[in-house]
């Protein structure tokens, strides 16, 4: 069966968790890049020279943190860039959210994952949106410092902000706020997510619905996440709380802050990829 | 021999945690005034929880911060504005969006073994010309080592002082005098300690951080503050004086200061009752405290068995909403015997 072949940029920790997870779950892709014996996975140092050179890639996962795009590269103008570190200029994919309807423009040629924080905790404000507008939602993220490194740490504010408006543009609610924690505790704790929602009124049953509708979409994709407990109505608020889970990949079950990133990447690569595929039958 | 300490009055501050971050802006034009006319140097007021921190996971502020800024401005005098800046919750951008309200210090606060959090927010607040406070939290968590590693970070970024803060309220007199004096011994920058009351120790563990030889120390008017309270600054004054320690502050203006404007204003008496001890005993955050009681209240679980549980979790200060999985755990325990 044919596959499009994609190449992933970066040799950090989520660069390496999905090239892995490409080979070995990826129904629509394949890694143009070559394998090095037993060892594991060797990438091309070379970077996006190497992209360059090979015309077979239609798909670009750039996990590093200079931004890819046709303005900076006019090369790439035949290929999709999936930037996977959070930039102002390309539209947020968040796939159980808006992914089929942001690839309706053919046109497009790059997009970006916005925060991990925002993967996982806007679906739920868009569950809840979808059924009662959304007045306010605020998220508090919760990683385990093992997980962040310098870079990261650096990037706080920003992930704040970004996620904060993401929460209102794609999540649908009229105020967002963020809320960002590291846990020094050992063993390391999984990723958190608390959601907080307030609307003007609350029909919880089909509040409740729509959530775990959504916990199963999120699931297709990020199998390690899951609702921590029943969402509840507390004092005018629903209080939601999920967790993410790594699993698979090359990763420790507490880094869920990459596993959702590369999850939401393979994803957004497989659907993009049967799109290209089905165009050329 | 020790001839003076300053004082940094937080009661704006961690006094937001024991009034569920409500002081108006008239009550904060007030304490500002009288503060200043004892001679207070440095002011800070911020929520609870820093600049930004209104929330519903930390409490919401009936009143927009700008408000609470504008009113300490307004009647700071010479003395010196300064605000809380948490990491993950206050950004650099929002403190920048304030100038108008002469903060002039920072304190970036993170928790003890994370300092390398607060990198950024250091760096940038000196760019913009502030004096910048590196304040570690929960300093009983671990050895004056592993304190002193997180504090040299600290300085590394530029910081001017260093905090160590009891957050819980749990450390004893000889932990502060080995902390401070391993911090005073090792560091070229000023030292800093914020102690809490939850073992009735406050004013005794601010006495053994000066005795260590450190430069700065936290007080809040009749000790309000976070479950337990702090050192009462009008009670550190006069013990001080006392002592002839020099601090710039009359003892008598601060005692109206507390009396007649800070004591109508709080709302439940402080005192050491049963949770705020196991804060101590336990080694818990104290601004979990009024979020425990509430919660245990609501799933009718024990508060105590609850805090224990989050003290042996260790839970950190920004963690609330583990009061409220815990609570729920606890409850479906109880449930599940019957």
């Amino acid at each position: 069966m044919k596959r499009i072949k994609v190449a992933v940029l970066g040799s950090g920790s989520m660069g390496m968790d999905l090239m892995k997870k490409i080979i070995s779950r990826s129904k629509y892709m394949e890694l143009s890049l070559p394998i090095a014996k037993q060892s594991g996975i060797e990438i091309s140092s070379k970077g996006i020279q190497t992209i360059l050179e090979n015309a077979d890639i239609q798909i670009i996962f750039n996990t590093t943190n200079d931004t890819i795009n046709i303005v900076k590269y006019p090369q790439l103008a035949d290929k999709f860039i999936v930037n996977m570190m959070p930039n102002l200029d390309d539209p947020y994919i968040i796939p159980s959210v808006n992914l089929d309807k942001v690839l309706e423009n053919k046109e497009l040629r790059s997009v970006n994952l916005m925060t991990f924080g925002g993967q996982a905790a806007i679906p739920i404000v868009y569950a809840i949106n979808k059924i009662q507008q959304v007045e306010y939602a605020e998220i508090v993220s919760t990683i385990s410092s093992e997980v962040i490194d310098n870079d990261m740490r650096a990037s706080t504010d920003e992930f704040i902000d970004l996620t904060s408006q993401a929460i209102v543009e794609i999540g649908g609610a009229k105020k967002g706020k963020t809320i960002s924690l590291l846990n020094p505790a050992l063993p390391p704790i999984l990723m958190r997510d608390t959601i907080y929602v307030k609307a003007e009124k609350y029909d919880m049953d089909r509040i409740l619905k729509s959530v775990y509708e959504m916990e199963k979409s999120m699931q297709e994709y990020v199998p390690g996440y899951k609702l921590l407990m029943e969402p509840m109505l507390d004092e005018n608020k629903i209080i939601i709380m999920i967790q993410v889970e790594a699993t698979g990949g090359l990763l420790p079950s507490y880094a869920g802050n990459i596993d959702i990133m590369t999850c939401a990447a393979m994803k957004t690569g497989d659907v993009y990829s049967k799109k290209l595929l089905n165009n050329t039958d | 021999m020790i001839k003076s300490v300053k004082i940094i009055d937080t009661t704006l501050r961690d006094g937001m945690h024991a009034v569920s971050h409500s002081f108006s802006p008239e009550n904060v034009a007030n304490l500002v005034r009288k503060l200043v006319e004892a001679g207070s140097n440095i002011i800070e007021l911020s929520h609870g929880d820093g600049l930004n921190g209104s929330s519903i996971q930390y409490g919401l502020s009936p009143y927009n911060e700008r408000e609470l800024l504008a009113a300490a401005n307004k009647n700071i005098g010479n003395a010196k504005l300064a605000a809380m800046l948490i990491p993950g919750i206050g950004t650099v951008k929002y403190l920048e969006s304030l100038q108008e309200y002469n903060i002039k210090i920072v304190r970036v606060a993170t928790h003890v073994t994370e300092a390398n959090a607060g990198e950024q927010h250091i760096k940038e607040c000196k760019k913009m010309g502030m004096t910048t406070i590196g304040f570690l939290m929960m300093v009983h968590m671990v050895s004056a080592e592993a304190i002193l590693e997180q504090a040299k970070l600290f300085e590394s970024y530029g910081a001017d002082v260093v905090y160590c803060a009891d957050s819980s309220g749990a450390m004893l007199p000889d932990d502060v005098k080995k902390k401070i004096g391993m911090l005073k011994d090792n560091l070229k920058i000023p030292v800093g300690f914020h102690a809490h009351n939850n073992l009735g120790l406050a004013v005794g563990n601010s006495l053994a951080a000066i005795e260590a030889g450190v430069d700065f120390i936290d007080t809040t008017l009749r000790g309000i503050g976070a479950s337990a309270g702090n050192a009462p600054h009008e009670v550190m004054a006069a013990v001080l004086s006392k002592m002839g320690i020099e601090t710039g502050e009359d003892v008598n203006i601060l005692m109206d200061a507390a009396e007649d404007i800070l004591a109508p204003l709080m709302k439940r008496p402080l005192v050491i009752d049963k949770y705020a001890l196991v804060i101590g005993y336990a080694g818990v955050y104290g601004s979990f405290f009024l979020h425990a009681k509430r919660v245990a209240e609501k799933f009718g679980v024990d508060e105590r068995e609850l805090l224990y549980e989050l003290g042996r979790q260790k839970i950190i200060g920004g963690q609330e909403d583990k009061i409220i999985e815990f609570a729920y755990n606890l409850s479906k325990k109880i449930g599940s015997g019957k």
